[in-house]
Protein backbone atom coordinates (compact mmCIF):
# COMPACT_ATOMS: atom_id res chain seq x y z
CA UNK A 1 0.00 0.00 0.00
CA UNK A 2 1.48 3.54 -0.92
CA UNK A 3 1.92 5.93 2.38
CA UNK A 4 1.72 9.63 2.04
CA UNK A 5 4.05 11.01 4.24
CA UNK A 6 5.67 14.72 4.92
CA UNK A 7 8.96 14.96 6.70
CA UNK A 8 10.97 18.08 7.38
CA UNK A 9 14.87 18.24 7.57
CA UNK A 10 17.44 21.15 9.17
CA UNK A 11 21.15 20.87 8.67
CA UNK A 12 23.17 22.85 11.20
CA UNK A 13 20.22 25.46 11.74
CA UNK A 14 19.13 25.81 7.59
CA UNK A 15 16.15 24.54 6.78
CA UNK A 16 16.91 21.87 3.60
CA UNK A 17 13.35 19.84 3.43
CA UNK A 18 10.08 22.28 5.05
CA UNK A 19 7.40 19.75 5.46
CA UNK A 20 7.63 18.04 2.30
CA UNK A 21 4.77 15.72 1.10
CA UNK A 22 5.22 12.57 -0.86
CA UNK A 23 3.63 9.37 -1.33
CA UNK A 24 6.43 6.43 -1.07
CA UNK A 25 5.28 3.54 -3.68
CA UNK A 26 4.82 -0.07 -2.34
CA UNK A 27 6.77 -1.03 -5.21
CA UNK A 28 7.95 1.02 -8.55
CA UNK A 29 9.90 3.91 -8.95
CA UNK A 30 9.44 7.42 -7.92
CA UNK A 31 11.78 9.86 -9.37
CA UNK A 32 13.00 13.72 -7.93
CA UNK A 33 13.88 15.49 -10.58
CA UNK A 34 15.48 19.01 -10.17
CA UNK A 35 18.22 21.19 -9.78
CA UNK A 36 21.53 20.27 -7.76
CA UNK A 37 21.16 22.32 -4.18
CA UNK A 38 17.60 21.64 -4.08
CA UNK A 39 17.78 19.20 -1.11
CA UNK A 40 17.14 16.25 -3.09
CA UNK A 41 19.77 14.36 -1.75
CA UNK A 42 19.04 15.34 1.68
CA UNK A 43 16.12 13.69 1.77
CA UNK A 44 16.91 10.34 0.23
CA UNK A 45 19.29 9.89 3.09
CA UNK A 46 16.44 10.92 5.09
CA UNK A 47 14.39 8.24 4.16
CA UNK A 48 17.50 6.16 4.61
CA UNK A 49 17.31 6.93 8.14
CA UNK A 50 21.39 8.42 7.59
CA UNK A 51 19.81 12.05 8.70
CA UNK A 52 17.39 13.02 12.13
CA UNK A 53 14.12 14.06 10.31
CA UNK A 54 10.54 14.69 11.58
CA UNK A 55 8.36 12.78 9.85
CA UNK A 56 4.33 12.76 9.88
CA UNK A 57 3.61 10.10 10.40
CA UNK A 58 6.40 7.81 11.07
CA UNK A 59 9.25 7.09 8.26
CA UNK A 60 7.69 3.84 6.64
CA UNK A 61 10.89 2.47 5.34
CA UNK A 62 12.06 3.22 9.48
CA UNK A 63 14.11 -0.42 10.50
CA UNK A 64 13.84 -1.64 6.72
CA UNK A 65 16.76 -3.12 4.99
CA UNK A 66 17.54 -0.20 3.09
CA UNK A 67 20.14 0.00 -0.12
CA UNK A 68 21.41 2.84 -1.00
CA UNK A 69 23.90 3.82 -4.33
CA UNK A 70 24.96 7.09 -3.19
CA UNK A 71 26.12 10.11 -5.30
CA UNK A 72 30.01 9.57 -4.87
CA UNK A 73 30.67 5.55 -5.31
CA UNK A 74 32.12 5.23 -1.81
CA UNK A 75 34.23 1.92 -2.74
CA UNK A 76 37.06 1.49 -0.31
CA UNK A 77 40.27 1.76 -1.70
CA UNK A 78 41.47 -1.47 -0.20
CA UNK A 79 39.95 -3.53 -1.52
CA UNK A 80 38.87 -5.26 -4.83
CA UNK A 81 35.82 -4.71 -6.54
CA UNK A 82 34.95 -8.43 -5.29
CA UNK A 83 35.48 -7.57 -1.30
CA UNK A 84 33.88 -4.02 -2.17
CA UNK A 85 30.69 -5.76 -3.14
CA UNK A 86 31.02 -9.26 -0.94
CA UNK A 87 31.57 -6.68 2.45
CA UNK A 88 27.49 -6.30 2.27
CA UNK A 89 26.38 -9.01 1.99
CA UNK A 90 25.47 -11.28 5.10
CA UNK A 91 27.20 -14.37 3.94
CA UNK A 92 29.18 -13.68 1.31
CA UNK A 93 28.89 -16.20 -1.52
CA UNK A 94 32.46 -17.85 -2.75
CA UNK A 95 31.78 -17.64 -5.73
CA UNK A 96 30.27 -13.95 -6.77
CA UNK A 97 27.20 -14.31 -8.93
CA UNK A 98 26.44 -10.68 -10.98
CA UNK A 99 24.26 -9.52 -13.21
CA UNK A 100 25.42 -9.48 -16.94
CA UNK A 101 23.82 -6.19 -17.50
CA UNK A 102 26.69 -4.67 -15.37
CA UNK A 103 29.64 -5.67 -16.98
CA UNK A 104 31.75 -6.36 -14.76
CA UNK A 105 33.68 -9.52 -15.78
CA UNK A 106 37.21 -9.81 -15.49
CA UNK A 107 37.21 -7.12 -13.12
CA UNK A 108 36.59 -8.84 -9.56
CA UNK A 109 40.00 -9.09 -8.76
CA UNK A 110 41.05 -5.07 -9.74
CA UNK A 111 41.50 -2.04 -7.34
CA UNK A 112 39.27 0.66 -7.69
CA UNK A 113 42.12 2.77 -8.50
CA UNK A 114 42.72 0.67 -11.52
CA UNK A 115 39.10 0.96 -12.77
CA UNK A 116 37.74 3.83 -14.55
CA UNK A 117 34.59 5.95 -13.37
CA UNK A 118 32.03 4.51 -15.02
CA UNK A 119 33.38 0.93 -14.29
CA UNK A 120 33.55 2.12 -10.11
CA UNK A 121 29.80 3.29 -10.19
CA UNK A 122 28.88 0.02 -12.06
CA UNK A 123 30.46 -1.94 -8.47
CA UNK A 124 28.32 0.51 -7.03
CA UNK A 125 25.36 -0.05 -7.90
CA UNK A 126 26.21 -4.14 -8.02
CA UNK A 127 26.87 -3.35 -4.20
CA UNK A 128 23.73 -1.94 -3.66
CA UNK A 129 21.89 -4.49 -5.57
CA UNK A 130 24.08 -7.49 -3.94
CA UNK A 131 22.72 -6.05 -0.68
CA UNK A 132 19.37 -7.13 -1.28
CA UNK A 133 17.16 -4.98 0.84
CA UNK A 134 13.37 -4.23 1.21
CA UNK A 135 14.00 -0.51 -0.43
CA UNK A 136 16.40 0.61 -3.15
CA UNK A 137 17.46 4.06 -2.77
CA UNK A 138 19.43 5.36 -6.22
CA UNK A 139 21.22 8.90 -6.05
CA UNK A 140 21.99 9.48 -9.94
CA UNK A 141 22.63 5.94 -10.15
CA UNK A 142 24.01 6.62 -14.15
CA UNK A 143 26.46 9.48 -13.56
CA UNK A 144 29.66 8.73 -15.90
CA UNK A 145 28.07 5.97 -17.74
CA UNK A 146 27.14 6.39 -21.65
CA UNK A 147 23.68 5.78 -23.14
CA UNK A 148 24.12 2.61 -24.40
CA UNK A 149 25.39 1.64 -21.63
CA UNK A 150 22.55 2.74 -19.35
CA UNK A 151 20.07 1.10 -21.86
CA UNK A 152 21.84 -2.17 -20.89
CA UNK A 153 21.23 -1.83 -17.41
CA UNK A 154 17.54 -0.18 -17.37
CA UNK A 155 16.40 -3.88 -17.84
CA UNK A 156 17.83 -4.65 -14.42
CA UNK A 157 16.65 -1.88 -12.47
CA UNK A 158 13.25 -2.30 -14.01
CA UNK A 159 12.69 -5.73 -12.08
CA UNK A 160 14.23 -4.37 -9.38
CA UNK A 161 11.09 -2.09 -9.23
CA UNK A 162 8.78 -4.62 -9.89
CA UNK A 163 10.03 -6.19 -6.57
CA UNK A 164 10.32 -3.17 -3.80
CA UNK A 165 9.97 0.63 -3.94
CA UNK A 166 12.69 2.21 -5.67
CA UNK A 167 13.32 6.19 -5.48
CA UNK A 168 15.16 7.63 -7.51
CA UNK A 169 17.27 11.33 -8.00
CA UNK A 170 18.40 12.48 -11.02
CA UNK A 171 19.07 15.54 -13.50
CA UNK A 172 19.05 13.77 -16.58
CA UNK A 173 15.21 14.06 -18.13
CA UNK A 174 15.86 10.93 -20.17
CA UNK A 175 17.40 8.73 -17.14
CA UNK A 176 13.65 9.76 -15.55
CA UNK A 177 11.24 8.93 -18.14
CA UNK A 178 13.33 5.49 -18.79
CA UNK A 179 13.09 4.41 -15.42
CA UNK A 180 10.34 6.23 -13.42
CA UNK A 181 6.58 5.56 -12.82
CA UNK A 182 6.25 9.14 -11.10
CA UNK A 183 8.24 12.27 -11.49
CA UNK A 184 8.06 14.70 -8.77
CA UNK A 185 9.59 18.05 -10.25
CA UNK A 186 11.37 19.83 -7.66
CA UNK A 187 13.11 23.02 -6.36
CA UNK A 188 14.92 24.34 -3.70
CA UNK A 189 15.81 24.73 -0.78
CA UNK A 190 13.43 24.19 0.94
CA UNK A 191 12.68 21.55 -1.18
CA UNK A 192 9.28 21.89 -2.65
CA UNK A 193 7.44 21.15 -5.78
CA UNK A 194 7.93 23.15 -8.47
CA UNK A 195 4.28 23.70 -9.92
CA UNK A 196 1.35 22.86 -8.31
CA UNK A 197 0.59 19.79 -10.95
CA UNK A 198 4.28 19.27 -11.22
CA UNK A 199 3.88 15.55 -10.36
CA UNK A 200 3.54 13.56 -13.57
CA UNK A 201 2.68 9.94 -13.22
CA UNK A 202 3.92 8.08 -16.29
CA UNK A 203 1.94 5.28 -15.76
CA UNK A 204 4.83 2.65 -16.44
CA UNK A 205 4.64 -1.19 -15.34
CA UNK A 206 8.16 -1.81 -15.73
CA UNK B 1 73.17 6.89 -30.91
CA UNK B 2 71.12 8.97 -28.47
CA UNK B 3 70.36 7.25 -24.88
CA UNK B 4 67.35 8.17 -22.99
CA UNK B 5 67.77 9.15 -19.16
CA UNK B 6 66.11 6.68 -16.78
CA UNK B 7 64.05 8.04 -14.17
CA UNK B 8 65.49 7.79 -10.95
CA UNK B 9 63.40 5.70 -9.04
CA UNK B 10 63.68 2.70 -12.13
CA UNK B 11 67.25 2.49 -11.49
CA UNK B 12 68.49 -1.31 -10.81
CA UNK B 13 69.83 -2.79 -7.91
CA UNK B 14 73.48 -2.27 -8.75
CA UNK B 15 73.25 1.77 -9.83
CA UNK B 16 70.87 2.36 -6.02
CA UNK B 17 73.30 0.18 -4.17
CA UNK B 18 76.07 1.78 -5.47
CA UNK B 19 75.26 4.73 -4.28
CA UNK B 20 74.57 3.75 -1.42
CA UNK B 21 78.46 2.23 -1.35
CA UNK B 22 79.42 5.64 -2.62
CA UNK B 23 77.60 7.81 0.23
CA UNK B 24 78.84 5.76 2.94
CA UNK B 25 82.64 6.14 1.55
CA UNK B 26 82.44 10.03 1.47
CA UNK B 27 81.15 10.09 5.30
CA UNK B 28 83.57 7.38 6.49
CA UNK B 29 86.25 9.49 4.88
CA UNK B 30 85.02 12.16 6.29
CA UNK B 31 85.28 11.07 9.76
CA UNK B 32 88.49 9.40 8.97
CA UNK B 33 89.68 13.35 7.94
CA UNK B 34 87.92 14.88 11.07
CA UNK B 35 90.16 11.82 12.97
CA UNK B 36 92.78 12.51 11.78
CA UNK B 37 92.55 16.77 12.87
CA UNK B 38 92.00 15.73 16.23
CA UNK B 39 94.58 13.45 16.46
CA UNK B 40 93.60 11.22 19.43
CA UNK B 41 92.07 8.35 19.58
CA UNK B 42 90.60 9.43 22.87
CA UNK B 43 88.26 12.08 21.76
CA UNK B 44 87.35 10.34 18.55
CA UNK B 45 88.04 7.07 17.69
CA UNK B 46 89.39 6.04 13.89
CA UNK B 47 86.65 4.16 11.64
CA UNK B 48 89.02 1.41 11.47
CA UNK B 49 89.47 1.19 15.69
CA UNK B 50 85.38 1.16 15.54
CA UNK B 51 85.63 -2.00 13.05
CA UNK B 52 88.72 -3.94 14.97
CA UNK B 53 87.16 -3.01 18.10
CA UNK B 54 83.11 -4.09 16.82
CA UNK B 55 85.24 -7.64 14.82
CA UNK B 56 86.46 -7.87 18.35
CA UNK B 57 83.47 -7.68 20.52
CA UNK B 58 81.66 -9.98 17.31
CA UNK B 59 83.89 -13.03 18.48
CA UNK B 60 82.50 -12.99 21.93
CA UNK B 61 79.61 -14.70 23.22
CA UNK B 62 78.74 -12.30 25.46
CA UNK B 63 78.04 -9.36 22.90
CA UNK B 64 75.57 -11.14 21.29
CA UNK B 65 74.13 -11.99 24.46
CA UNK B 66 73.81 -8.56 25.27
CA UNK B 67 71.87 -7.84 22.00
CA UNK B 68 69.79 -10.51 22.59
CA UNK B 69 69.00 -9.32 26.27
CA UNK B 70 68.65 -5.41 24.89
CA UNK B 71 66.26 -6.50 21.62
CA UNK B 72 63.84 -8.56 24.09
CA UNK B 73 63.60 -5.48 26.58
CA UNK B 74 63.16 -3.66 24.09
CA UNK B 75 60.87 -5.74 22.22
CA UNK B 76 58.80 -5.92 24.90
CA UNK B 77 58.88 -2.42 25.67
CA UNK B 78 57.38 -1.41 21.72
CA UNK B 79 55.05 -4.10 21.80
CA UNK B 80 53.19 -3.01 24.94
CA UNK B 81 53.38 0.81 24.14
CA UNK B 82 51.86 -0.02 20.90
CA UNK B 83 49.06 -2.44 22.30
CA UNK B 84 48.27 0.41 25.09
CA UNK B 85 48.42 3.17 22.27
CA UNK B 86 46.13 1.49 20.45
CA UNK B 87 43.84 1.02 23.13
CA UNK B 88 44.32 4.39 24.11
CA UNK B 89 43.95 6.08 20.72
CA UNK B 90 40.74 4.27 20.42
CA UNK B 91 39.00 5.30 23.75
CA UNK B 92 40.10 8.84 22.97
CA UNK B 93 38.65 8.83 19.64
CA UNK B 94 35.58 7.20 20.45
CA UNK B 95 34.92 9.16 24.34
CA UNK B 96 35.42 13.18 24.17
CA UNK B 97 35.19 12.43 28.22
CA UNK B 98 38.08 10.09 27.82
CA UNK B 99 39.81 12.74 25.89
CA UNK B 100 39.40 15.62 28.48
CA UNK B 101 40.60 13.04 31.25
CA UNK B 102 43.28 11.52 29.73
CA UNK B 103 45.16 14.65 27.24
CA UNK B 104 46.90 15.92 30.49
CA UNK B 105 48.39 12.89 30.56
CA UNK B 106 49.42 12.18 26.96
CA UNK B 107 51.28 15.66 27.29
CA UNK B 108 53.02 15.04 30.42
CA UNK B 109 54.41 12.18 29.14
CA UNK B 110 55.91 13.68 25.98
CA UNK B 111 57.04 17.21 27.97
CA UNK B 112 59.08 14.36 30.53
CA UNK B 113 62.72 14.62 30.21
CA UNK B 114 63.55 10.92 29.50
CA UNK B 115 66.57 11.44 32.16
CA UNK B 116 63.84 12.33 34.57
CA UNK B 117 61.63 9.22 33.93
CA UNK B 118 64.47 6.82 33.73
CA UNK B 119 65.79 8.32 37.33
CA UNK B 120 62.22 7.71 38.79
CA UNK B 121 61.52 4.17 37.55
CA UNK B 122 64.96 2.94 38.92
CA UNK B 123 63.64 4.20 41.96
CA UNK B 124 60.09 2.17 41.16
CA UNK B 125 61.09 -0.74 39.91
CA UNK B 126 63.94 -3.49 39.89
CA UNK B 127 66.80 -2.77 37.13
CA UNK B 128 65.90 -4.73 34.08
CA UNK B 129 62.22 -3.54 34.47
CA UNK B 130 63.35 -0.44 33.65
CA UNK B 131 64.28 -0.14 30.34
CA UNK B 132 61.02 -2.19 29.01
CA UNK B 133 59.37 0.58 31.04
CA UNK B 134 61.06 3.84 29.46
CA UNK B 135 60.33 1.99 26.09
CA UNK B 136 56.71 1.79 26.48
CA UNK B 137 56.50 5.07 27.65
CA UNK B 138 58.58 6.73 24.45
CA UNK B 139 56.13 4.46 21.84
CA UNK B 140 52.80 5.06 24.00
CA UNK B 141 52.31 8.48 22.64
CA UNK B 142 53.26 8.21 19.20
CA UNK B 143 51.05 5.48 18.81
CA UNK B 144 48.46 6.89 20.86
CA UNK B 145 48.26 9.78 18.88
CA UNK B 146 48.41 8.36 15.13
CA UNK B 147 45.73 6.21 16.07
CA UNK B 148 43.64 8.93 17.39
CA UNK B 149 44.38 11.15 14.14
CA UNK B 150 43.59 7.83 11.92
CA UNK B 151 40.40 7.12 13.25
CA UNK B 152 39.31 10.67 13.10
CA UNK B 153 40.51 11.33 9.95
CA UNK B 154 38.11 8.23 8.01
CA UNK B 155 36.06 10.10 5.78
CA UNK B 156 32.38 10.87 6.75
CA UNK B 157 31.07 9.31 3.58
CA UNK B 158 32.64 5.65 4.46
CA UNK B 159 31.22 6.01 7.93
CA UNK B 160 28.07 6.95 6.63
CA UNK B 161 28.41 3.96 3.77
CA UNK B 162 28.79 1.24 7.09
CA UNK B 163 26.06 3.01 8.65
CA UNK B 164 24.07 2.70 5.91
CA UNK B 165 24.72 -0.90 4.82
CA UNK B 166 24.63 -2.26 8.49
CA UNK B 167 28.39 -3.00 8.69
CA UNK B 168 28.96 -3.24 12.76
CA UNK B 169 31.59 -4.66 14.73
CA UNK B 170 33.91 -7.41 13.88
CA UNK B 171 33.01 -6.59 9.90
CA UNK B 172 33.14 -2.68 10.06
CA UNK B 173 36.46 -3.17 12.19
CA UNK B 174 38.07 -5.27 9.34
CA UNK B 175 36.21 -3.97 6.39
CA UNK B 176 36.95 -0.04 7.60
CA UNK B 177 38.63 1.15 10.81
CA UNK B 178 41.90 -1.33 10.30
CA UNK B 179 42.96 -0.83 6.65
CA UNK B 180 41.87 3.30 7.79
CA UNK B 181 44.06 3.28 10.18
CA UNK B 182 46.92 0.85 9.42
CA UNK B 183 48.76 3.57 7.49
CA UNK B 184 49.06 5.85 10.53
CA UNK B 185 49.76 3.03 13.17
CA UNK B 186 52.92 1.47 10.68
CA UNK B 187 53.91 5.70 10.48
CA UNK B 188 53.81 5.16 14.48
CA UNK B 189 55.53 2.36 14.54
CA UNK B 190 58.26 2.92 12.63
CA UNK B 191 58.87 6.17 14.10
CA UNK B 192 58.73 4.53 17.41
CA UNK B 193 61.47 1.51 17.36
CA UNK B 194 63.99 4.42 16.69
CA UNK B 195 62.47 6.08 19.96
CA UNK B 196 62.34 2.95 21.65
CA UNK B 197 66.21 2.12 21.26
CA UNK B 198 66.75 5.37 22.32
CA UNK B 199 65.48 5.09 25.33
CA UNK B 200 66.00 1.84 25.85
CA UNK B 201 69.62 1.66 25.62
CA UNK B 202 69.52 5.14 27.93
CA UNK B 203 67.89 3.44 30.76
CA UNK B 204 70.24 0.34 30.50
CA UNK B 205 73.01 2.79 30.33
CA UNK B 206 71.69 4.75 33.62
CA UNK B 207 70.78 1.67 35.20
CA UNK B 208 74.24 0.12 34.50
CA UNK B 209 72.58 -3.16 33.63
CA UNK B 210 75.49 -5.58 32.99
CA UNK B 211 74.71 -8.12 30.44
CA UNK B 212 72.98 -5.04 28.38
CA UNK B 213 74.17 -2.85 25.05
CA UNK B 214 73.76 -0.24 27.25
CA UNK B 215 75.76 -1.76 29.76
CA UNK B 216 78.70 -2.19 27.55
CA UNK B 217 78.64 1.36 26.45
CA UNK B 218 78.50 2.65 30.34
CA UNK B 219 81.60 0.25 30.88
CA UNK B 220 83.29 1.47 27.31
CA UNK B 221 82.62 4.87 29.18
CA UNK B 222 83.92 4.08 32.54
CA UNK B 223 87.38 2.61 31.17
CA UNK B 224 87.97 5.64 28.71
CA UNK B 225 87.84 2.82 25.74
CA UNK B 226 86.23 5.61 22.94
CA UNK B 227 86.64 2.79 20.22
CA UNK B 228 84.22 0.34 22.01
CA UNK B 229 81.79 3.03 22.71
CA UNK B 230 81.46 3.54 19.26
CA UNK B 231 81.47 -0.26 18.39
CA UNK B 232 78.35 -0.35 20.75
CA UNK B 233 76.57 2.33 19.63
CA UNK B 234 77.15 1.46 15.77
CA UNK B 235 75.83 -2.14 16.70
CA UNK B 236 72.68 -0.31 18.32
CA UNK B 237 72.15 1.75 15.53
CA UNK B 238 72.63 -1.19 13.05
CA UNK B 239 70.13 -3.04 15.72
CA UNK B 240 67.30 -0.43 15.58
CA UNK B 241 67.84 0.18 11.74
CA UNK B 242 67.12 -3.75 11.23
CA UNK B 243 64.48 -3.77 13.66
CA UNK B 244 62.82 -1.17 11.65
CA UNK B 245 63.22 -2.80 8.32
CA UNK B 246 61.65 -5.85 10.04
CA UNK B 247 58.45 -3.90 11.53
CA UNK B 248 58.33 -1.88 8.44
CA UNK B 249 57.74 -4.59 6.22
CA UNK B 250 55.75 -7.17 8.84
CA UNK B 251 53.20 -4.28 8.97
CA UNK B 252 53.31 -3.80 5.05
CA UNK B 253 52.44 -7.33 4.96
CA UNK B 254 49.23 -7.91 3.73
CA UNK B 255 48.44 -3.92 3.04
CA UNK B 256 46.64 -3.24 -0.10
CA UNK B 257 47.61 0.35 -0.71
CA UNK B 258 45.82 2.71 -3.23
CA UNK B 259 49.19 4.73 -4.15
CA UNK B 260 50.14 2.14 -7.01
CA UNK B 261 47.53 4.08 -9.01
CA UNK B 262 47.97 3.48 -12.73
CA UNK B 263 46.71 6.17 -14.81
CA UNK B 264 42.69 5.22 -16.09
CA UNK B 265 41.85 4.60 -20.13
Amino acid sequence: MNKSIRLSVALSGHVIVDRFSLTLPETGCLCLFGPSGCGKTTLLRALGGLLPAQFEPENPWQGKKTAILFQEDRLFPWMTVKENIQCVQKKPARVLSLPDELGLDGLLERYPHEISGGQCRRVALARALCYGGDVLLLDEPFRGLDRPRIEAILPLLQREKAKKPVLLITHDQWEAKALADQILWVEGPPLRLKTPDSSENLQKNG
Amino acid sequence: MKQSKTPSHKRGPVTRWGRRVLVAVFWIGLWQVVCLVTGHEYYLASPWSVVQSLWRLGGQASFWESCAQTLGRIALGVFLGAVAGCLLGAVTARFSLAETVLHPLLSLIKATPVASLILLFLIWFRAPLVPVVTTLLMVLPVVWENVKTGLHEIPENFLEMARAYRLRGWKKLRCLTIPAVRPYFRAACQSAVGLGFKAGVAAEVLSNLRGSMGGGIYEAKIYLETADLFAWTAAVVLLSLFVEQIVARLLRWGEKPPDRREPHE
